[in-house]
C-alpha cells in the first residue's frame, strides 16, 4: 500500500469524511421519509440456526435463538447503512478481505499483486463485480464501522466543568474516598494477662482519665504492640489490616482527643486515643480529571449509538415472516 | 516461520539508544539525577494516605488468570481482568457453571480486598483465542469463521468447547489441543490461524489472521484495565502475562510484571522464546531488548513458579554475566500456590518434619505420581557433591535443587563461589494461580476450586463419586490441589513505583493464604530485648537490614549475626487461630564445598518442642478449635546463630507456623457427610497414602498454615 495511505492524516481525513456523511445522514431523517422494509423469513431464520448448530454442535435454545435474529438484523441495517455511505471504497480491512478472495476465485491474474497500485484496482475490480455484498467478513467489518462512526460525534464537543462533576457525584462508589482517622492505643495483651485482661484494661482506662495521660507517656504502661502504638492516618481499611475487622470496625466513631474503649481485638484490648479525624469525601475535580472525562466519553458514546440505533431502527419496517 | 513473528521483529521502536548513556553521558547523569528527585517526590505521594517511613504490609496476588487465558476460557471461565479487580477490590464474582440466560450459578466474594495485584493471563494465543471466540459470539455468522482461511479445526474445536462447557455432555476438547504446542521444544502457532497459510507457490500463501495485530489489541485491553483499576494509594495493579513454557511438561512458567505501564507493543510469549532457543534466558534477552533497552521507562521482572513439578526451571549460568542478568530478572521465586508448595520436601534433600505441607505427588505439570520422595534423585549424592566428582551440574541433571527452592537457595551458594555471584538469590511470594478470576480467594473454609468446570462442586474437589457404594478414586490434581497463597510486601505506601520496588528488593513474604503481620531483620548488634521496645521496626531498620536483604558488613569484635523477628496472627484469622512457632532455617556451604542445612525453632507455645498432635488442636468430626490449645498472638525473639562461621555463605529466612486448623478437603467431607450420610469420603481422606489408586498422595485432615520470609544472605569478605 502506498506510504500516503498509512498516514495519520489520511485517516483522519477518511474520518472526517465519514462523519460528515454520517451527520448529514442523521440530520435528514426527520421521519417524513418512507419507511423500507426488511424481511426476515423463515429460511433466514432456518440459516440462522444452522450456523448456530454448526458452530455449536447443537440447536440454539429459544432465548439464543431471539438474541441471532434481533442481532442479525441490526447488522443488516447497519450493513445497508454503510453501504449508502460507501464505506465500503476506503477501508483498508474491506479491501484486504476483497483481494484474498480474488485471489481465491483465480482472478488476479496481474502477478504482481502485493503492488500496492495493483492491489486497490483489484480491489475496485472486486468492488465492481460486487464480491463484498456476499462476503460475510465484509458485512460485519462494514457494520463494525458504522458502529463505531455513530458512536462518535460529528462535532467534538466540550466536557465542561460542571459534567465532570456532575458525573464524579453520580459515581460516588468511584470516586468517594472514605473517612480516614489517626489515632495512638494502649495495648493489653491476651497472651500476657489471661485471667485479669478485662480488669487490668478497665483500672489502667480510670487511670489515663483521671491522670489525663498524653499518648506518649500512656502507651508505656500498657503491653509492646509490635505492629505500633501510634498509627498514622488511615483509612478503615489499613486499621482492618493492622488489627482487624473487629477493631477496625470499633474505633472509627471514637471521640476525639480523650481516652475510649476497652476495643477489643484478636490479640487483646486497646485503649484509644483518637488525635483528629478527616471525614469522607468526594475526591476533587483535579485528582480525577481524567478518569472522569473517559466515563463521560464513554456514556455519551453509548448514547449516541443506542439513538442512532433506534432512529435506524424506526427507518425500517421489520417483517418477522411465518411460514 | 509465522508471519506474527515477522510482524514482531519489525515492530520494534528504532529508539534504543536515544537516551543512550554511551553517547551522552552528562545529559544522562542529569536524566538520573532528574529521575532521583522525582522518585522521592513521587515516594511520599501518598503523605496522610498511608504513607509510613517504617513500611506497611499490603496484601496482594501476583498470579491471576481470568477468560483471557486458553487455559481458562476453556474450563467455563467467562469473567475479564476487570471483573478480577473488582474481585480484589471486594466484589461479587460470579463463578461458572452459567445458565441459559448467561447468570452464573454460583459467586464468591472476598472476606478482605486485596491490596494489589497482577492479572498474568497466559500471553501465549491472546490473538489466537480473540480471533476463534469472536466467532464464538452468538450473532457472527459462522460462515465468516468456516471460510476457506480459517481453520475448521483448531478454531472450531476452541469455539465448541467454549459454547458447549455448560451442557452436561459439553467436554473439553481444546485445552489439551491447544495446550500441547507448549510441550514442544520448538512450537510454532498453529498455521492456519496466525500466520500463513502455504500456498501452491509463494503468491499462493494467503495471509489468515492478523494474529499479532489482534494480539496488539488484547494487550492494550490488559493495559487500559490495569489503567482503570489503579487507584493510587488506595490499590495497586500492574500489567503483566504469564510466559507458559512447558517444554515435555516439565513447568518453566513466569509471570513477567510489569513496573508501570510503559511497556513493549507485544508480550512475549514461549513461541518467541522456547526451549530450544533457551527458554527462560532468551525470555530475559527479549525483555531487555524490548523493555529496558527500547521503551523508556518500561521496567520488567519475571517470577517463576511451580519449581515442584518444573525440572529444568532454573536455568545454570556458566559466567558471572549471565548469574547477574538471572538475578536482575528474577529476584523473586513464588513458593506456595493451588498446585501445591515449592519450599521443601522432606526426604529430598532435608528431613524437617515440616516439609511435608500441601505436595504433590506428580514432579511434572501433568504427570503420574512418583510414590514418595525415593523417585527424585538421591539426596545423599546431591548434585554438589556428585560435581566434586567430576559431574555437571545442568538444569535437568541438578534434580533436587530445581524442584524446592531451599534446594536451590542452597544451589546459589555453590554456584556464587564459582561464578562470583549468587545466581539463585531469590526472595519469596505466593499466588493462587486462580483460573476463575478469583485473586486472593485463599480461604480454606468455603473453597470453591480455582478451575471453573474442573473443580466446581464438592464430589469434583475431592473427586469422591457421589452417591454410589462403588470405590470412588482421589483425583490426584485437585484432591491435591488447595486454595493457593498471598504476597505480603513491606513498601512505603500503596503505589506501583512503592511496591515494585519493594519486590525488586524482595522484601516481601509468602503465606499459604493467611494473613499474619511477620517482620524479619538482620544485624550484628540488635539489642535482645528489642520485642520489648515500642519501636521494633524502627531498630530494625536503623541497624539491621529486612528481609530480602544482605547482611551488611561484619563489625570488629567477631560477632554471630543477630536475628530480629516477630510475628502477629492472623488479625481475622478463620477459627481465631493462634500462632505456634517462629523457625528459622539456614543453609550454609562449609570449606568442603558441602552444602548444610538446619532449621531452629526460636519462639514457640509451648517455649518447647515436641509439640502436641494435630488432633490436640482440632475436633476432627466438627473441624471447631478445641479449648485451651496453647498457641500465642504474637511471638517476638531476637535469634544469634550459634554456630556462625564467618568464612562461610550462609542465608536465613524465618518460618512461621499456625496452630494447626482443618485442611479445606475436611470441611467439605463433612458437608458432604451431612448431605449424603453413606459416602465414604472420611476413609478416603483418612488412608489416600495407601491408597491403590492414588499412590503418594498425601493430604490429611489438618494442615499448619504458615508464611515465608524472603531470606537474609551472609557472604565472607
Amino acid at each position: 500500500m502506498k506510504a500516503w495511505t498509512r498516514h495519520p492524516a489520511f485517516h483522519f481525513l477518511l474520518l472526517g469524511v465519514i462523519l460528515c456523511l454520517g451527520d448529514l445522514w442523521m440530520s435528514s431523517g426527520d421521519g417524513t421519509e418512507p419507511v423500507r422494509v426488511l424481511s426476515v423469513g423463515p429460511s433466514r431464520v432456518e440459516q440462522l440456526r444452522g450456523q448456530w448448530q454448526a458452530q455449536a454442535g447443537r440447536l440454539p435454545s429459544a432465548a439464543e435463538e431471539d438474541w441471532l435474529i434481533r442481532q442479525w438484523i441490526d447488522d443488516e441495517l447497519l450493513f445497508r447503512q454503510a453501504l449508502e455511505l460507501d464505506l465500503h471504497r476506503n477501508d483498508p480491512g474491506v479491501c484486504h478481505r476483497l483481494i484474498l478472495n480474488m485471489r481465491f476465485l483465480g482472478l488476479d491474474r496481474s502477478g504482481a499483486e502485493r503492488q500496492d497500485p495493483d492491489r486497490r484496482a483489484l480491489c475496485r475490480r472486486a468492488i465492481k463485480m460486487g464480491l463484498h455484498m456476499g462476503d460475510p467478513v465484509v458485512r460485519r467489518q462494514m457494520a463494525g464501522l458504522m458502529r463505531i462512526a455513530l458512536q462518535r460525534s460529528a462535532v467534538p464537543q466540550e466536557i465542561s466543568q460542571q459534567q465532570l462533576r456532575d458525573y464524579v457525584e453520580s459515581h460516588p462508589a468511584r470516586f468517594r474516598e472514605p473517612e480516614r482517622i489517626r489515632l495512638s492505643h494502649v495495648f493489653l495483651s491476651r497472651d500476657r494477662r489471661a485471667g485479669t485482661l478485662e480488669d487490668d484494661a478497665q483500672r489502667l482506662l480510670r487511670r489515663l482519665r483521671q491522670e489525663s495521660v498524653e499518648p506518649r507517656q500512656a502507651v508505656l504502661l500498657g503491653d509492646a504492640f509490635l505492629a505500633g502504638h501510634h498509627l498514622p492516618m488511615s483509612w478503615q481499611r489499613d486499621l482492618k489490616r493492622a488489627l482487624g475487622t473487629q477493631f477496625a470496625s470499633a474505633v472509627m466513631d471514637l471521640p476525639e482527643k480523650r481516652w475510649s474503649g476497652p476495643v477489643p481485638s484478636s490479640y487483646g484490648l486497646h485503649l484509644v486515643w483518637v488525635h483528629e479525624r478527616l471525614p469522607g469525601r468526594l475526591k476533587p475535580l483535579q485528582e480525577v480529571r481524567e478518569q472522569a472525562a473517559l466515563g463521560v466519553e464513554a456514556e455519551r458514546a453509548q448514547q449516541r449509538l443506542a439513538t442512532a440505533m433506534q432512529r435506524l431502527r424506526e427507518q425500517w419496517e421489520i417483517r418477522r415472516e411465518e411460514d | 516461520m509465522a508471519k506474527g513473528n515477522m510482524t514482531r521483529r519489525s515492530a520494534e521502536s528504532p529508539k534504543a539508544d536515544l537516551i543512550g548513556c554511551s553517547t551522552l553521558p552528562r545529559l544522562c547523569l542529569a536524566a538520573v539525577l532528574a529521575m532521583a528527585l522525582l522518585a522521592t517526590a513521587l515516594a511520599q505521594e501518598c503523605e496522610g494516605r498511608g504513607y509510613s517511613p517504617t513500611k506497611n504490609v499490603y496484601w496482594g496476588d501476583l498470579h491471576t488468570h481470568t477468560a483471557f487465558s486458553f487455559d481458562a476460557v476453556t474450563i467455563g471461565t467467562r469473567t475479564t481482568p476487570r471483573d478480577a479487580y473488582q474481585f480484589a477490590k471486594g466484589a461479587a464474582i460470579g463463578l461458572p457453571p452459567y445458565d441459559q440466560a448467561g447468570q452464573p450459578l454460583r459467586t464468591t466474594q472476598l472476606m478482605r480486598p486485596l491490596d494489589f495485584l497482577a492479572v498474568t493471563d497466559h500471553s501465549e494465543y491472546f490473538g489466537e483465542v480473540r480471533a476463534c471466540l469472536t466467532c464464538a459470539d452468538p450473532g457472527v455468522s459462522p460462515d465468516e469463521c468456516q471460510n476457506f482461511q480459517y481453520s475448521p479445526l483448531v478454531c472450531k474445536a476452541l469455539r465448541q468447547t467454549v459454547m458447549n462447557l455448560n451442557n452436561p455432555d459439553g467436554r473439553n476438547i481444546a485445552g489439551a489441543l491447544w495446550g500441547s504446542k507448549l510441550f514442544q521444544r520448538v512450537p510454532n502457532r498453529f498455521p492456519f490461524t496466525c500466520g500463513v497459510q502455504v500456498g501452491r507457490s509463494r503468491a499462493d500463501d494467503i495471509d489468515v489472521v492478523d494474529c499479532p495485530s489482534l494480539e496488539a489489541s488484547v494487550w492494550s485491553e490488559v493495559k487500559t484495565i490495569a489503567r482503570d483499576a489503579y487507584q493510587p494509594c488506595e490499590f495497586t495493579s500492574f500489567v503483566a502475562y504469564e510466559w507458559t513454557g512447558t517444554p515435555q511438561g516439565n513447568n518453566w512458567h513466569r509471570n513477567v510484571i510489569f513496573r508501570n505501564e510503559s511497556v513493549p507493543g507485544l508480550p512475549i510469549s514461549y513461541f518467541e522464546s522456547p526451549q530450544g532457543e533457551g527458554g527462560p534466558v532468551k525470555l530475559w534477552r527479549l525483555l531487555e531488548r524490548e523493555c529496558l533497552e527500547d521503551t523508556p521507562g518500561c521496567d520488567v521482572l519475571a517470577i517463576p513458579h511451580n519449581s515442584n513439578i518444573g525440572l529444568g526451571l532454573f536455568p545454570v549460568p556458566k559466567t558471572a554475566e549471565e548469574a547477574q542478568t538471572q538475578i536482575r530478572f528474577e529476584p523473586l521465586a513464588e513458593i506456595h500456590q493451588t498446585k501445591g508448595n515449592s519450599e521443601c520436601r522432606w526426604g529430598v534433600g532435608t528431613t524437617d518434619e515440616e516439609c511435608q505441607f500441601e505436595l504433590l505427588s506428580r514432579k511434572q505439570l501433568f504427570g503420574n505420581p512418583v510414590e514418595g520422595p525415593t523417585n527424585y534423585q538421591d539426596p545423599s549424592q546431591s548434585p554438589m557433591e556428585a560435581q566434586q566428582q567430576g559431574f555437571e551440574l545442568t538444569a535437568e541433571t541438578g534434580d533436587t535443587y530445581n524442584y524446592f527452592l531451599r534446594e536451590s537457595l542452597k544451589a546459589g551458594l555453590y554456584l556464587g563461589q564459582g561464578l562470583g555471584i549468587n545466581p539463585y538469590k531469590t526472595g519469596f511470594v505466593g499466588g493462587t494461580d486462580t483460573h476463575n478470576s478469583t485473586p486472593g480467594s485463599t480461604e480454606e473454609v468455603g473453597f470453591e476450586g480455582q478451575h471453573g468446570l474442573e473443580d466446581n462442586d464438592i464430589p469434583k474437589r475431592l473427586s469422591l463419586a457421589t452417591s454410589s457404594g462403588s470405590d470412588p478414586a482421589p483425583s490426584q490434581a485437585f484432591l491435591e490441589n488447595n486454595p493457593g497463597g498471598l504476597t505480603a510486601v513491606w513498601a512505603e505506601e500503596n503505589t506501583r513505583d512503592s511496591i515494585f520496588d519493594s519486590l525488586t528488593g524482595k522484601e516481601t513474604y509468602a503465606t499459604s493464604g493467611i494473613r499474619p503481620v511477620v517482620r524479619f531483620f538482620g544485624g550484628w548488634d540488635y539489642p535482645l530485648d528489642m520485642c520489648d521496645q515500642p519501636d521494633f521496626a524502627q531498630m530494625g531498620y536503623q541497624s539491621g537490614v529486612p528481609m530480602g536483604s544482605d547482611l551488611g558488613a561484619r563489625p570488629a569484635g567477631d560477632p554471630s549475626p543477630r536475628f530480629a523477628v516477630m510475628a502477629m496472627k492472623d488479625p481475622d484469622s478463620e477459627l481465631d487461630a493462634r500462632l505456634q512457632r517462629i523457625q528459622v532455617v539456614k543453609g550454609w556451604i562449609d570449606s568442603q564445598g558441602v552444602l548444610h542445612e538446619q532449621v531452629f525453632d526460636v519462639d514457640s507455645d509451648p517455649t518447647e518442642g515436641p509439640f502436641p498432635a494435630h488432633e490436640d488442636y482440632v475436633d476432627l468430626a466438627t473441624c471447631e478449635a478445641k479449648p485451651d490449645t496453647p498457641g500465642k498472638d504474637m511471638l517476638c525473639t531476637v535469634w544469634q546463630d550459634p554456630q556462625f562461621d564467618p568464612s562461610q555463605s550462609a542465608f536465613y529466612y524465618a518460618r512461621v507456623l499456625q496452630n494447626p486448623t482443618c485442611r479445606w478437603s475436611t470441611y467439605q467431607c463433612i458437608q458432604l457427610e451431612q448431605t449424603e450420610p453413606e459416602n465414604n469420603c472420611r476413609q478416603w481422606l483418612a488412608t489416600p497414602a495407601n491408597a491403590d489408586t492414588a499412590p503418594g498422595v498425601i493430604v490429611g485432615y489438618t494442615i499448619q498454615e504458615r508464611a515465608w520470609t524472603s531470606a537474609i544472605w551472609y557472604e565472607p569478605k
